[in-house]
C-alpha cells in the first residue's frame, strides 16, 4: 500500500486522543451528591468485567476509526479493490508542430489529437495528477475541467517545436507525481521531424509510455521550401530565388512589399523532380527594409503555402581603411569594396566605419586592432580611454591557442542560441583560428555599455564588441594569428563592419520557437500585427507568427526578423511510430492508434487503486459499531434491563 | 366548573400552594371525591347514627323511610366495624432530603405530605394514628390518637426537620409495634437505601404479631434513571462514600441494578405478607393513595 499524501499520516497522533480521554477520565474533579450510591457501587461490582471488556472494545473501535480516517486522508492506493481507475501521474505530450495543421478528411490532424487528449482528460479522477505539454513549450496543469478547456484553446504552432524536449520534461513531471503510476502519453502526427534525427538516450525507467499516432493518409502537399534574396543589400536591384515543392501544377506569386514581382505556374511535366527553383530578378521601388513573400495556391497543408523574405535597399556601408590595420585587412576590405559590399569613404562622416590600429585616435565607429609592437600598449590604452571604451590591453601572451566563438553559447538557464547569421543567411566565423600573439583584454570598472565577448582565445576575451567599437586582441597579421588566412575571414570582417557597426542592421532568420542571438542590439521585436515583444539579454525567442518583423532598439529600427516554418515541416510523409520503437528510448512503450481506446490504454498502465472510500466506509462502520456497543446493544441477555417495576402497590400474598 | 383535584396534580405544584396541613387536606378531599365516583365501594362498614340533613350532603345517605314517615330529613352515618390503630413511620435521614431537580419535592417532603394525607384519611374514619420519625434512631414520636386536634399534632410533627446521617428503620418499626399492642396498621415511608435483610426480618416479625404493614418506597426519578452529565464523583450524603462514574457508561447497568433491587424489595415484602407501594416524587399524591386503597381491600373510607 502506498499513500498519495503521506504527510497526512502524521495525523495518526490523533489516535492518542481516545487514549488521552481515557486517562483524563481517571481524574474526576466534579462531585455530585447522590443518595443511591449503593446501587451504583453494586452495579459496578456486578458489571465490572463486562464494563472492562466493553471499554476496551470501545477504545479499540475508536482507535480503529481514527486510524482508518487518517489513512483515508493520506489517500492510500493498494491492490485490494477500490473504485475508479488507478491513480496516475499523467503527462500528455501534444504535438503542436506546423505539420499537425494538415487537413485530412475535412478535419485537421491537430483537432483529432485534441479530441483524443480531451477523451483521456475526461477519464481523470480526483486522485490523478495531470499535465499537458505541447511541443511549442506550453505546460498546463490543473484538474480535468481546467485541462479540457486549456486543450480546447490550444492552436498548432507554425514551427517544428520541440517534442523531444517536451517528452523529457514530461518524464521529470510524472516522476514527481509519485507514488502515482507515472504515465506519459504522446499524441503526434508521426511527422518525419517530430523528433531529432539522433535523439539523446532516454531511459523511461518505471514510466509507461503510450504513443498515439492516428492512422491517417496524409494529403499531398505543395510548398515553398526556401526563398533567398541576393545580394543582402539591394541597390536597388536583386534576385529572389524560391524553391517550390509540388506534386501537381501549382500557381505561384512573388511579392515585394505589396507589389507583385512575378507570377507563374510550376508544372510537373517533363521531369519527375518534386522540387523546382524559380528565380525572379527585380528592382525595388522603395528604400529601407522591404518585406516580401513567395506564395502558392492554398492546399490541405496550409502552413507552408507562403514563405517570407526581406531585403535591405540602401547604398553599401562606407568604410575608411587605415594603413595601420595591416596588409591582410586592407586586402580583404579592398575586395569587399570591389564587390560593392562596402563603399570606400574618405570624408570621415559619422556613418563611416574605420578600421585602425588601436593606437590611432579616431572618432565614431571603428574596428580597433591590437598594436603589433608591445611598446605601443600604453598609447593604445590611452586611445581606448579617450574613446570611452571600457576595455584595456593587458600583457602580451605568446602561446598557441584556438579561437572560440562565444556568440552561440547560451547564458545560464537558456537554451542554445544560434549565432548571428550573415544577411545572406550563412553563418560566418573565424572559429578555430590559431592565435600566437595576443593581448589579454580586460574590462575596466566603467559602467554603462560594457560590450560583450564575441570570440575567445585561450579562454580569455579576444574580440569584444560594443555599440560603436569592435576591439581585437591581436593584430590581424599571420605572425599573430591564422585568422586572416581563413576562408571565413573576409565575410566575417564584412559582417563586423556592415552588420555590427554599419547601418546594414540585423537580418535575422528563424523558425517559430527558436532562440537566436541578438547580441544585445535589440530591445524589442515589433510583430507585423503591431504587437511589440520586449527582448532581454543577448538572445530572443522567435515568435510563432510567420512573416517579417521589425527589430528595434531605443525606438529605432535596427533590423528585421524573418520568420518561416522550417522546410522540413513541409515533408508530410508520415514516419509512423517507427522512431518511437527505436532503441534510443528504453522502457515500456505501448502504441494505441485508435483514439477511442486511448483512455483505457492509458489508465491500464497503472497498478493499484484508491482505497479512500473503502477506508471511509470502514471508519463509518466502525463508528456505527462503536455507537451500538456504547448503547449496550450487544450486551448479553443476563445484562439486559429487567422489566420496569410497576409503580402500583401490590398486595401481600395471602 | 369544578376545581382541579389536588390528588391528581403535580406534587410540587400542590405543595407550593400551602403548608403540609393544607396540602394534606386538599389531597384527601380530592382523593375522596374521586373515590365517591368510583364504582368500587367495597368497604366493610356499619350504621352508626342519624344526624340532620345539611345542604351539600350526599342524597344517597338520606334516610328516606324517616323522611316519609316523620317528614324529617336525616342522613345516615356509618362506622367501621373496628377502630384501627395506625402508626406512620417516616424515614427522615439525610438521603430523604435529596431531590434530583429543583422543581421537584425532596423525598422527605413528598413522604411527609403523603403520610399527612394518609393520616387524615385514617382520622376521618376515626382510626387512631400515631407517628414515628427516625433517622439514625427514633427522632420523635406521636402516640396514636383519634381525638380532635390529634391531626394538628401529627401535622406539626411531620413538619419537623430531619437529616440525620444514617437510617435505623429497625428501631423505628420496633417503636411503631410498641404503640400498637393489638394488631394494627404500620405504614413505613422510606427510600429504603438500607440493607434489606434486617428490615424485611423486622417486617416479618411485625406480620407475625398480626400487624398490617404497608411500605411506601419513595424514590426520586433520577435515582431510577441516574443523573445526566459527564464524568463525576457520586457521593452518598449519609455515608459520604464516593464513587467515580460516567453516567453515559454506567446508566444501563445502574438501571438494571435498581430494577433488580426494587424487585427484590417487592418480592421479599410480599413474601412476608406486607404491602408495597413504589412512589416517585413526581407522581401525584393520589396515585400511591389509590394504590394503597385498591390493594388493601380495606382501609380508609369516606365519611360523609
Amino acid at each position: 500500500m502506498t499513500f498519495l499524501a503521506p504527510l497526512f499520516l502524521s495525523l495518526a497522533v490523533l489516535a492518542g486522543v481516545p487514549l488521552l480521554v481515557h486517562l483524563l477520565r481517571r481524574r474526576v474533579t466534579r462531585t455530585v451528591e447522590f443518595p443511591a450510591v449503593r446501587f451504583l457501587q453494586q452495579s459496578q461490582r456486578e458489571h465490572d468485567r463486562e464494563r472492562l471488556v466493553r471499554n476496551r472494545l470501545l477504545l479499540l473501535l475508536r482507535l480503529l476509526a481514527v486510524l482508518a480516517l487518517v489513512a483515508a486522508v493520506a489517500r492510500p492506493v493498494a491492490n485490494i479493490g477500490g473504485a475508479g481507475h488507478p491513480p496516475v501521474a499523467l503527462a500528455m505530450v501534444l504535438d503542436a508542430s506546423m505539420s499537425t495543421r494538415a487537413v485530412v478528411d475535412g478535419r485537421s490532424v491537430f483537432a483529432r489529437l485534441q479530441e483524443a487528449a480531451r477523451a483521456v482528460v475526461a477519464q481523470l479522477g480526483p486522485e490523478d495528477r495531470a499535465w499537458v505539454l505541447t511541443s511549442s513549450g506550453a505546460v498546463i496543469t490543473g484538474d480535468a475541467p481546467t485541462l479540457d478547456a486549456a486543450i480546447g484553446a490550444l492552436t498548432p504552432s507554425h514551427g517544428r517545436g520541440d517534442l523531444d524536449g517536451a517528452l523529457r520534461r514530461a518524464q521529470r513531471l510524472v516522476v514527481n507525481g509519485a507514488p502515482r503510476t507515472p504515465v506519459i502519453t504522446v499524441l503526434s502526427d508521426g511527422q518525419a521531424n517530430a523528433l531529432p534525427s539522433s535523439p539523446a538516450t532516454l531511459d523511461l525507467a518505471e514510466t509507461a509510455l503510450v504513443v498515439h499516432i492516428p492512422a491517417l493518409t496524409l494529403p499531398s502537399n505543395h510548398a515553398v521550401l526556401d526563398v533567398t534574396a541576393t545580394p543582402d543589400r539591394w541597390a536597388p536591384s536583386g534576385r529572389v530565388t524560391a524553391r517550390l515543392q509540388r506534386e501537381a501544377p501549382v500557381a505561384w506569386r512573388a511579392l515585394l512589399g505589396e507589389r507583385t514581382l512575378a507570377r507563374g505556374t510550376a508544372s510537373t511535366s517533363g521531369d519527375d523532380v518534386a522540387t523546382r527553383d524559380v528565380q525572379i530578378d527585380a528592382v525595388a521601388a522603395d528604400t529601407g527594409w522591404l518585406a516580401g513573400r513567395v506564395e502558392l495556391d492554398p492546399d490541405d497543408f496550409p502552413g507552408d503555402d507562403a514563405r517570407h523574405f526581406a531585403v535591405r535597399v540602401a547604398p553599401a556601408t562606407p568604410v575608411r581603411v587605415d594603413a595601420s590595420a595591416g596588409p591582410f585587412v586592407r586586402a580583404a576590405l579592398e575586395t569587399l569594396v570591389d564587390e560593392g559590399r562596402l563603399r570606400r569613404d574618405l570624408t570621415g562622416g559619422a556613418e563611416v566605419v574605420s578600421v585602425v590600429d588601436a593606437t590611432q585616435s579616431v572618432t565614431g565607429r571603428a574596428v580597433r586592432l591590437a598594436p603589433t609592437n608591445a611598446l605601443q600598449l600604453v598609447a593604445a590604452n590611452r586611445a581606448l580611454e579617450r574613446a570611452g571604451i571600457p576595455w584595456r590591453f593587458g600583457a602580451p601572451m605568446r602561446d598557441s591557442v584556438t579561437v572560440q566563438d562565444r556568440t552561440n553559447e547560451a547564458p545560464a538557464g537558456r537554451e542554445r542560441i544560434d549565432a548571428v547569421p550573415s544577411p545572406g543567411g550563412a553563418r560566418v566565423s573565424i572559429n578555430g583560428a590559431t592565435v600566437t600573439l595576443r593581448y589579454r583584454l580586460t574590462r575596466t570598472g566603467a559602467t554603462g555599455d560594457t560590450g560583450r565577448v564575441l570570440l575567445e582565445a585561450g579562454g580569455t576575451p579576444w574580440v569584444v564588441a560594443g555599440r560603436d567599437y569592435v576591439l581585437v586582441g591581436s593584430p590581424l597579421v599571420p605572425e599573430a594569428t591564422s585568422a586572416p588566412l581563413q576562408g571565413g575571414f573576409v565575410p566575417w570582417l564584412r559582417d563586423v563592419i556592415s552588420a555590427r557597426l554599419g547601418d546594414d542592421g540585423l537580418l535575422l532568420h528563424g523558425a517559430p520557437g527558436d532562440t537566436i542571438a541578438s547580441d544585445g542590439l535589440v530591445d524589442s521585436v515589433q510583430l507585423r500585427s503591431g504587437t511589440a515583444t520586449p527582448v532581454s539579454g543577448v538572445a530572443l525567442v522567435v515568435p510563432d507568427e510567420p512573416g517579417v518583423h521589425t527589430l528595434r532598439r531605443l525606438g529605432r529600427t535596427v533590423g528585421v526578423l524573418v520568420v518561416n516554418a522550417p522546410a522540413s515541416e513541409s515533408d508530410v510523409q508520415a514516419w509512423g511510430d517507427r522512431v518511437w520503437r527505436e532503441s534510443w528510448m528504453t522502457g515500456a512503450r505501448t502504441f494505441e492508434p485508435t483514439p477511442e481506446r486511448l483512455a483505457a490504454t492509458v489508465f491500464d498502465r497503472a497498478g493499484g487503486r484508491s482505497i479512500v472510500w473503502p477506508l471511509v466506509l470502514l471508519a463509518l462502520g466502525v463508528l456505527v459499531l462503536e455507537a451500538l456497543v456504547a448503547r449496550g446493544l450487544f450486551a448479553t441477555s443476563s445484562d439486559a434491563p429487567s422489566p420496569t417495576v410497576s409503580r402500583d402497590a401490590v398486595s401481600p400474598q395471602r | 366548573m369544578s376545581s382541579p383535584r389536588a390528588d391528581l396534580l403535580d406534587p410540587a405544584a400542590v405543595s407550593a400552594l400551602g403548608h403540609l396541613e393544607m396540602v394534606a387536606r386538599w389531597v384527601v378531599d380530592g382523593f375522596l371525591t374521586g373515590l365517591h365516583r368510583s364504582p368500587r365501594k367495597g368497604f366493610s362498614v356499619e350504621f352508626a347514627e342519624h344526624r340532620p340533613y345539611q345542604p351539600g350532603d350526599d342524597l344517597r345517605y338520606l334516610d328516606w323511610r324517616i323522611a316519609a314517615r316523620a317528614d324529617r330529613w336525616v342522613v345516615k352515618q356509618f362506622e367501621e366495624e373496628t377502630n384501627t390503630r395506625a402508626v406512620l413511620v417516616l424515614d427522615v435521614s439525610a438521603s430523604m432530603l435529596w431531590t434530583g431537580a429543583p422543581n421537584r419535592l425532596t423525598k422527605l417532603a413528598y413522604a411527609e405530605r403523603l403520610l399527612g394525607a394518609l393520616a387524615l384519611l385514617f382520622l376521618r374514619q376515626r382510626d387512631a394514628v400515631g407517628l414515628v420519625r427516625a433517622d439514625t434512631g427514633v427522632r420523635s414520636v406521636v402516640p396514636p390518637g383519634s381525638r380532635d386536634g390529634h391531626w394538628f399534632r401529627l401535622a406539626a410533627a411531620l413538619a419537623q426537620s430531619g437529616g440525620g446521617p444514617g437510617t435505623d428503620l429497625i428501631a423505628a418499626l420496633g417503636q411503631a409495634a410498641h404503640f400498637t399492642r393489638r394488631p394494627g396498621f404500620i405504614v413505613l415511608a422510606s427510600d429504603l437505601l438500607v440493607e434489606p435483610e434486617p428490615v424485611i426480618e423486622q417486617v416479618r416479625a411485625l406480620r407475625a404479631r398480626g400487624h398490617e404493614v404497608l411500605v411506601l418506597h419513595v424514590l426520586d426519578p433520577l435515582e431510577r434513571d441516574f443523573p445526566e452529565g459527564g464524568e463525576a464523583l457520586f457521593t452518598d450524603p449519609e455515608s459520604r462514600t464516593a464513587v467515580p462514574a460516567s453516567p453515559a457508561d454506567v446508566r444501563r447497568e445502574y438501571r438494571a441494578t435498581v430494577e433488580h433491587a426494587l424487585a427484590q424489595w417487592r418480592t421479599e415484602l410480599l413474601r412476608h405478607g406486607a404491602r408495597y407501594t413504589l412512589a416517585f416524587t413526581d407522581t401525584p399524591f393520589g396515585d400511591p393513595l389509590r394504590a394503597v386503597v385498591r390493594a388493601s381491600g380495606r382501609g380508609p373510607m369516606p365519611i360523609a
